[in-house]
């Protein structure tokens, strides 16, 4: 193996491969780097000030808006995979009224765009202004804030999506486990908690960590309710002081950051969930 | 009705059917066992047999026929004119009675050995974790697993986890002991382990339905042999003469299938 032992053992039988000059390779290359080229120098020459966008990515308002987008996406996501798991076992009951509406429901709101279902939830005072029995009557106005809007609006648009990540998690342990949960005397219940879930947990979490990356960037519809996010923000100084691509710039890198760094733990979970079974 | 009742058997299964949608898996079985019995069940692969020992303690619904454990109904009670399936708790306290042995073992693989032992005790009949864990050693102890109680299923190899199957079944202190193929899934130098804790517990005085493709262990082993053919029993009685010498044509070819499959 070492230097010495081969100049021992010489081995004629060795190959050792060089690479040869090829123009078409060498060409693809450089077309290749051409276009980045162009594209750094289109930016770096544009009409754009980067120096704003440099100054603005720490400004306190902006990083309001970062802390939101977070906020946002984490409650969105806890209800989301709560409501989920709900929703995942109804579609599995076998009473008819359950399985019907969880069904309906996974079907409707993966049906509706999520920029709709958050303009409803805004404006929801309109055709509900009251609810409640009785005495007990809340004014939905002053309760629907853009911020419980844009929290029901991305939960309950996740939950559905949610749904289907969970069930598919249960489906995919094996039908024997259920079995041999319920031939020691379990209960559907029981068998669903002790045994069928800790082992779905394997397949769930790592399509939810994907779901987590895809809600940071879904929090951005929440711009056209106005709820603080970090594109609400980032539009309401642009339309202040005209510097649109520069905070817009501002804003892509947020995202871009936030993504990667929940990525790379994302692809941490999955690595260590892979590891166990 | 009347003369069932009078030479009640430890456990009657009587004119049992079965389908899955337009196939029917099971028909007209009926086995009266007694208490302390061991049957094995032989039959080619497809032939129904798991089938009936998961409509046995009504994993699966069955169509027809009646099942009774010390004249207790199995899987329904009777209902108007007719019956209702039983679920919940009381179809799983019925289901205790009865331990299932299952061909892939099927060992919940999130928890340890001696977890896979004293969950049943713990969850379902509530016990303490201090009584089920000495109860659970000792189970592993006599299925001679006491050294791998904190071991993983996954790091034990399969005639050990089938012992761990049989000792979770156990644990649960069943009245009759059903075992589907337990050493199909073995490889051969597995097999004798398992084979011998399961004639412990034949001598040890369990009622138990084995199903199984080891004749020569049916033969030591078994108070009755059944043979099984697309659902319906061809032919049972004493070890000796259904597999030294079967009257039925079908079983004499699947004896000697058996015998010359080497
Ligand atoms: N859940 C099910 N749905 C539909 N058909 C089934 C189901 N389970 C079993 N069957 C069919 O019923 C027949 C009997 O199956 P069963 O598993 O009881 O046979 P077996 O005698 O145990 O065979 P083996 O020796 O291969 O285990 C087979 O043809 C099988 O395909
Ligand atoms: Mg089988």
């Amino acid at each position: 193996m070492t230097a010495e032992s081969t100049s021992t053992y010489p081995n004629d039988w060795t190959i050792k491969y060089h690479r040869q000059f090829n123009l078409r390779r060498t060409l693809v290359g450089i077309l290749g780097i051409a276009v980045v080229a162009y594209i750094v120098f289109l930016f770096a020459t544009g009409n754009l000030q980067w120096s704003k966008t440099l100054a603005y990515l720490f400004d306190y308002r902006i990083l309001t808006g970062v802390g939101y987008t977070l906020l946002y996406s984490v409650l969105a996501m806890v209800i989301g995979i709560a409501g989920g798991s709900l929703l995942a076992i109804g579609m599995m009951s076998r009473n008819i009224v359950w399985n019907t509406l969880s069904k309906g429901y996974v079907a409707l709101f993966r049906a509706l765009p999520l920029i709709i279902l958050l303009l409803i939830f805004y404006n929801i005072a309109i055709f509900l202004p009251y609810i409640g029995f009785g005495p007990f009557q809340l004014n939905v106005n002053s309760v629907v804030t853009p911020f419980l809007a844009a929290v029901l609006g991305l939960a309950l648009h996740e939950a559905a999506y949610m749904a289907e990540i969970v069930r598919a998690g249960v489906n995919g342990v094996n039908r024997g486990q259920s079995q041999a949960a319920e031939a020691i005397g379990m209960t559907y219940w029981q068998s669903l908690r002790s045994v069928v879930f800790p082992q779905a947990t394997r397949l769930i979490v790592p399509p939810t960590a994907n779901q987590f990356i895809s809600m940071l960037k879904n929090t951005s519809l929440v711009v056209v309710i106005a709820g603080n996010d970090l594109l609400t923000v980032t539009k309401e100084l642009y339309s202040n002081n005209f510097l649109t691509i520069e905070l817009l710039f501002v804003a892509a890198i947020w995202y871009l950051v936030m993504v990667l760094i929940f990525g790379w733990l994302a692809h941490l979970i999955e690595l260590r969930f892979n590891r166990g079974a | 009705m009347t003369d069932q009742m009078m030479k009640s058997h430890f456990l009657r299964v009587e004119h049992l059917d079965k389908w899955y949608d337009d196939f029917q898996v099971l028909s007209d079985v009926s086995i009266d066992i007694d208490q302390g019995e061991v049957i094995c069940i032989i039959g080619p692969s497809g032939s129904g047999k798991s089938s009936l020992l998961r409509c046995v303690n009504n994993l699966e619904k069955i169509d027809g026929g009646r099942i009774y454990l010390e004249d207790e109904l199995i899987g329904m009670a009777p209902y108007k004119d007719g019956f209702v399936r039983l679920d919940g708790p009381v179809a799983a306290g019925q289901r205790q009675k009865f331990g299932f042995v299952f061909q892939q073992f099927q060992l919940f693989p999130h928890m340890t050995v001696l977890e896979n032992v004293t969950v049943g005790p713990i969850r379902v009949k509530g016990e303490s974790r201090a009584a089920a864990e000495k109860r659970g050693r000792d189970l592993l102890d006599k299925v001679g697993l006491a050294d791998r109680a904190t071991s993983y299923p996954s790091g034990i190899s399969g005639g050990q986890q089938q012992r761990v199957a049989i000792a979770r079944a156990l644990a649960m202190d069943p009245q009759v002991l059903l075992f589907d193929e337990p050493t199909s899934a073995l490889d051969p130098e597995l097999v004798g382990e398992v084979l011998k804790t399961i004639k412990d517990l034949a001598h040890a005085g369990y009622t138990m339905l084995v199903v199984t493709h080891q004749l020569e262990f049916a033969q030591k082993v078994a108070d009755r042999v059944v043979f099984f053919d697309h659902g319906k029993i061809v032919e049972s009685g004493p070890p000796e003469t259904v597999l030294k010498s079967p009257q039925d044509p079908r079983t004499q070819a699947f004896i000697s299938a058996i015998q010359t499959e080497v």
